[in-house]
């Protein structure tokens, strides 16, 4: 039974794949036990090969495991009826080439059984979530990669879900598409929305999630929550105000100091350097304006676990 | 919101195929070969002397026959096995769909693009055949549904085998099974004349198992102006509703295990 605040469990799932002439069976997945909760953000981080995209096929029902279950919204994925509240976004967007944008997703919303004006209304909104309305009368196969990826993305918000599945949402995508979509998802969430997405952009993990799944191996290696990291403190970067340029450049080199706007200067010290430049403060020799501890990256800090 | 209607879903599955099959080259250049061969039957028909009409006849059923089997090895073999290879199903099943709805919804889309493709090709047909003097009588417009009967039979057949071969597999079995459907009786006979226990079982066995084809041909009884009596059709369309029916309730059964990879 799943408590009602999680949407997305998954029980001891054990997934198998088959291969080579005699099909023979190989584990991909080796008990999986993680849940999400309603209105969060979850994300799967781990290397090529680590089960990523099988879990998020898993969680939409595509596949079925071999041993335990994976439920959504209570009842098993693979029950058509519990993905009525769902959208996917997969990697490369498998879409038919001789369909026309609009009639794609329209397809995809009247399988999820919008009818009528609201499936005109819905594709509308989401067409022009993603910018792409001057493209709803191409053929699938004109579009770009991005465009293809920004119709994916249309395609699952298009039926007003309440959990999405993304597989690396972001690839394919420029610079500006992927802020307007941290933001759309960041707004989606806002709204109550559950995320349950796989990227390799760790930066993107640390900006939109609440919770971090490691994978590795098919195993989960580690979850929890960012702050629950140990992210050594390796440094600081200081942006200040220099009175006495002698006496700063007798405990820090000058070469390290950098011009910074409004006469300021910014350089990094390491923790062995605090005391000293505390030193300096005290003295008067310069004024600490902002002092911003540098941690590990999140990449080193993960695959370190 | 209206969530989770699973009533005429297939539907969206059908149209779609249909509205991609029309913009699709390879069907259209099919489906104009088609034409072509039709129209040059009267070339044919002029070069046979005094059989003008029986050429028209007989290569007018030829082409219509054979383009079921083209048309269902194409559609088959690229609508579900394409869908498979190269992922367009994930987005599909993603959403309240059952496997069943997905299957049927494909079957009726190919029906429907198949039913465009015959509707053409009837009607360069009989614009050629009446064009020509040929005497059309009942027995020609049952031959005409028979013919189409074949191609939605022949549909069938080719959702089954798409739910778990290969392209290559696919079409060989579907040429495979059209050429021994229509050479079904030859089977019996063979099975009474053989000496060997194994082969008669065998040969026994192939006669059951693939539909008899010629059995739906009333092609001659058209040609030679015969008359076909009128349970015999009736029986022809029980017998062909149930093949078909048992084609789907296998595809449906053997989809339903398949693992999507």
């Amino acid at each position: 039974m799943m408590a009602d605040d999680i949407v997305l469990q998954f029980n001891s799932v054990d997934y198998y794949y088959r291969s080579g002439f005699f099909l023979t069976k190989k584990k991909c997945l080796n008990s999986i036990d993680l849940s999400v909760n309603r209105g969060s953000v979850t994300s799967l981080v781990g290397p090529n090969g680590a089960g990523k995209t099988t879990t998020i096929k898993l969680a939409a029902g595509l596949i079925r495991p071999d041993i335990g279950d994976v439920e959504l919204f209570g009842e098993s994925a693979e029950l058509p009826r519990s993905r009525s509240r769902m959208g996917l976004v997969t990697e490369v967007q498998y879409a038919y080439p001789f369909l026309m944008l609009r009639e794609w997703i329209s397809m995809l919303c009247g399988l999820s059984g919008l009818k009528g004006r609201v499936l005109i209304e819905s594709v509308d909104r989401a067409l022009e979530l993603m910018g792409l309305v001057d493209m709803a009368k191409s053929l699938m196969k004109n579009l770009s990669k991005g465009q293809l990826q920004r119709a994916g993305i249309a395609q699952a918000f298009a039926h007003d879900p309440d959990i999405l599945l993304l597989d690396e949402p972001m690839s394919g995508l420029d610079p500006y598409w992927r802020y307007k979509f941290t933001k759309i998802i960041l707004e989606f969430k806002e709204k109550g929305g559950t995320v349950f997405f796989s990227s390799h952009i760790l930066s993107d993990v640390e900006m939109l999630s609440d919770k971090v799944v490691l994978m590795q191996n098919g195993e989960v290696k580690w979850s929890g929550t960012l702050d629950s990291l140990d992210r050594h403190v390796q440094g600081y970067e200081i942006i200040a105000k220099v009175y006495d340029a002698r006496a700063v450049g007798a405990v820090l080199s000058p070469s390290l100091l950098v011009d910074h706007p409004g006469g300021k200067k910014v350089f990094t010290i390491d923790t062995g350097q605090v005391e000293d430049v505390i030193g300096l403060m005290s003295k008067g020799d310069l004024f600490i304006e902002s002092l911003v501890p540098l941690r590990d990256e999140i990449e080193r800090v993960l695959f370190r676990l | 919101m209206n969530y989770g209607v699973e009533d005429m879903k297939y539907w969206n599955v059908s149209l779609n195929i249909w509205r991609e099959s029309l913009r699709d080259r390879a069907l259209i250049i099919l489906t104009l070969s088609g034409l072509s061969m039709i129209v040059f039957s009267i070339v044919l028909g002029g070069m046979a002397v005094g059989g003008m009409s029986r050429v028209i006849q007989s290569m007018g059923f030829w082409v219509l026959g054979m383009w079921g089997l083209i048309s269902s090895i194409y559609l088959g073999g690229s609508i579900i096995l394409r869908e498979i290879k190269e992922k367009t199903i994930y987005l599909v099943l993603s959403r309240p769909i059952s496997r069943l709805s997905f299957l049927i919804g494909k079957f009726i889309g190919i029906l429907m693009v198949m039913a465009t493709s015959y509707s053409i090709l009837v009607c360069v047909w009989l614009i050629v055949a009446v064009g020509c003097g040929v005497d059309l009588n009942v027995v020609h417009y049952w031959v005409l549904i028979f013919i189409f009967s074949e191609w939605v039979l022949l549909a069938a057949v080719s959702i089954f085998f798409a739910c778990f071969t290969t392209p290559l597999l696919h079409a060989m079995i579907m040429v495979g099974f059209y050429f021994i459907g229509h050479l079904s009786n030859i089977l019996r006979i063979y099975a009474a004349n053989s000496d060997v226990l194994l082969m008669k079982g065998f040969l026994k066995c192939m006669y059951f198992v693939i539909p008899n084809l010629e059995a739906l041909n009333f092609r001659s009884e058209a040609i030679y102006n015969e008359n076909v009596p009128f349970d015999l059709l009736l029986g022809c369309v029980g017998v062909l509703g149930l093949w078909v029916t048992l084609f789907l309730i296998a595809g449906v059964t053997v989809f339903n295990a398949r693992r999507i990879p």
